[in-house]
């Protein structure tokens, strides 16, 4: 039985032009203990996913509108608020995109850390904040008394975010969703950041939904990466397989875009063109105009992911057994 | 060599092991204030008419109400500090007891006025919705009257006496400072530590009382300073008007209502409570501009 398990997920966002429905029917699952990668570009709905699995969406001005989300046998859309409320934090928590402003200025992040602790644990403060130095060592931050009592903005970026993941792991949840964690900080903070993840992934016994649109990241991380494009997923599966033998074009198409060392290039890949807007994704596959083998089919209906490998699945035409094409 | 490197290392274990002591913000506001001119004169200013309101029985030299019409319209003399008024009351005196009946007045109904703000503006911004509309109309309405006209109402209705005036003042001015948070909430509850906050499974109350409230209110103490001088101004308006404390009690507005009459016999008796007026509010004035200065979130060291 698996942890997380997403069906048919759509939303709709209401705007003045009219509403807007950014995702087609996600569906993908998360094992115990297994790590996913959520990749796509800019704008493809990963974010949204994410907060739609917490249920956060409706603060965002989005609602869900078809699909289930089945989080450890239990219907999470069929929950109220006051239900969510105990699941946020103690079973899912959330790391998000920008550490800078993630952090209340007016509280000391040792303070914030034992907010979180106590919003689901009942500990006395000076439990909770042996707990809380403790996870502030955990994360590899050096002198975690004295980190205790700084307010956010003495913190560097990098500090933040670990205080921020040492937020969101207070509660030992059982599913950790991090919302591109890696974006906003340097290259260097960023490796120190992942090392800390990959440790952090052994110690804990959580799952983890990373979204990002690094694939470097989702390499080094994951155990299994899905792929999205303008909501949908088009291709999911074991990394080493995607990796290796990427089947979707638009996979092939991103693996193609990260420049290789070993080969002289005078020019990187990229993909043409770029991703439409929720109001005007076209008709049948939406990758159809970027992509390279467009067939007729493409042009009017879309493609359903199907297994074509153990464990992977992809959403193109290219690889149906008897469609009319091949 | 070796010894020294041992040492060092020592050094840096012993820091490493050292107790940190949370760093004090009061200390780094005291700081900020200290290097305040005017939030430091303003300060005095108010402390000291704190200090003369509270210790009013002992200051004054002689009661508020004894009449003397013998003694009636004196000049300032050793006796009688600002003089005498029609009755041959001591003006010092009233002076006195008046910075009791201002104070009163305007800490009292500013408290009101900012917590009826306080509780409306964040409701109205954090609910949003209808909720929020309507309280928006009932605002625009209440901020289309001017201040006294309402205030005027106010006691009409209810009463002149001194609390109602210090009611009218209050529902008069809570409007501003609802406002105030509404906006304030407005732009804070997008931010993100607050979707942050709000993951880690914080129902609304926290995040409202305890997240958005704190980030939201140092404008609103500022204004809440500021507040206090011109409720008291109200007051010696409305007291000058006769809507307010009724006599004896010496209000500064209404000994200045009685000591106009008297302008060219005696005129310490009308300029002296005017004078004590300014330099209240002007003491409310400095001390909030100073305030807006120091209450910076992001305290630099």
């Amino acid at each position: 039985m698996s942890l997380l398990e997403v069906n048919g997920l759509k939303l709709r966002f209401h705007s003045l032009d009219g509403p807007v429905e950014p995702l087609n029917g996600i569906n993908f699952q998360l094992e115990k203990g297994e790590v996913l990668g959520l990749v796509g570009e800019t704008g493809c709905g990963k974010s949204i996913t994410a907060k739609s699995v917490i249920k956060l969406i409706s603060y965002s001005g989005g609602e869900i509108i078809n699909g289930t989300i089945i989080f450890d046998n239990e219907d999470l859309l069929s929950k109220s608020e006051k239900e969510m409320q105990k699941i946020r934090g103690a079973k899912i928590s959330l790391i998000s995109q920008d550490p800078m402003t993630s952090l209340d200025p007016v509280y000391r992040v040792g303070d914030q850390i034992i907010e979180a602790i106590q919003v689901h644990k009942k500990l006395h403060y000076k439990e909770a904040k042996k707990e809380a130095v403790e996870l502030i060592r955990l994360m590899g931050i050096p002198l975690p008394k004295k980190v205790f009592y700084q307010y956010p903005h003495e913190l560097s970026g990098g500090m933040k975010q670990r205080i921020i993941i040492a937020i969101a792991l207070s509660c030992d949840p059982a599913l950790v969703i991090a919302d591109e964690p890696t974006t906003a900080l340097d290259v260097t903070i960023q490796a120190q950041i992942i090392n800390l993840f990959t440790k952090l992934i052994n110690k804990f016994q959580s799952s983890f939904l990373l979204i990002t649109h690094d694939l470097g990241v989702v390499a080094q991380m994951c155990d299994s990466v899905a792929i999205m494009y303008a909501g949908n997923i088009v291709e999911k599966g074991p990394v080493r397989k995607i990796f290796h033998s990427p089947k979707h074009p638009y996979t092939e198409g991103l693996l193609q875009c990260i420049p290789k060392m070993d080969k002289k290039q005078k020019k990187l890949n990229a993909i043409p063109g770029s991703v439409p807007h929720p109001r005007n994704f076209p008709t049948g596959c939406r990758f159809y105009p970027r992509c390279q083998y467009v067939m007729k089919k493409c042009l009017s209906q879309q493609p359903e992911l199907i297994e074509i490998d153990n464990e992977h699945f992809v959403a193109c035409f290219r690889y149906f057994k008897n469609s009319d094409g091949e | 060599m070796q010894q020294n490197i041992r040492r060092s290392k020592k050094k840096l274990k012993l820091n490493e092991e050292k107790q940190y002591t949370p760093r004090n913000k009061s200390r780094i506001i005291l700081l900020k204030f200290k290097k305040n001119k005017m939030a430091i004169i303003g300060l005095a200013i108010i402390s000291i008419l704190i200090f003369t309101g509270i210790f009013a029985n002992f200051i004054a030299p002689q009661s508020y109400r004894e009449q003397n019409l013998s003694l009636k319209n004196q000049s300032p003399s050793t006796d009688f500090w600002f003089g005498t008024d029609e009755f041959g009351r001591c003006i010092f005196s009233r002076i006195v007891y008046g910075a009791r009946i201002s104070l009163k007045v305007g800490i009292i109904s500013t408290g009101i006025s900012v917590l009826i703000g306080i509780i409306i503006g964040s409701i109205s911004a954090y609910y949003g919705g209808f909720l929020d509309q309507i309280l928006v109309v009932v605002m625009d309405v209440m901020w289309a009257f001017p201040t006294i006209l309402l205030s005027l109402i106010i006691v009409a209705i209810i009463g002149a006496s001194l609390n109602s005036v210090i009611i009218a003042i209050a529902l008069s001015y809570w409007v501003q400072y609802a406002r105030l948070i509404r906006g304030q909430i407005l732009s804070l509850k997008n931010e993100l530590y607050i979707e942050v906050i709000r993951s880690l499974g914080a129902n609304d109350s926290t995040i409202l009382w305890k997240h958005l409230l704190p980030n939201a209110i140092i404008p609103v103490v500022v204004a809440a300073t500021l507040g206090m001088g011109s409720a008291i101004v109200l007051e010696a308006t409305l007291s000058f008007l006769g809507m307010g404390a009724q006599p004896p009690t010496p209000s500064w507005g209404s000994m200045l209502s009685n000591g106009r009459t008297y302008l060219f016999i005696a005129p310490w008796s009308a300029i002296i409570p005017g004078i004590a007026t300014i330099i209240t509010v002007l003491g409310f004035n400095l001390l909030g501009d100073g305030l807006r200065d120091i209450m910076d979130i992001k305290m630099k060291e």
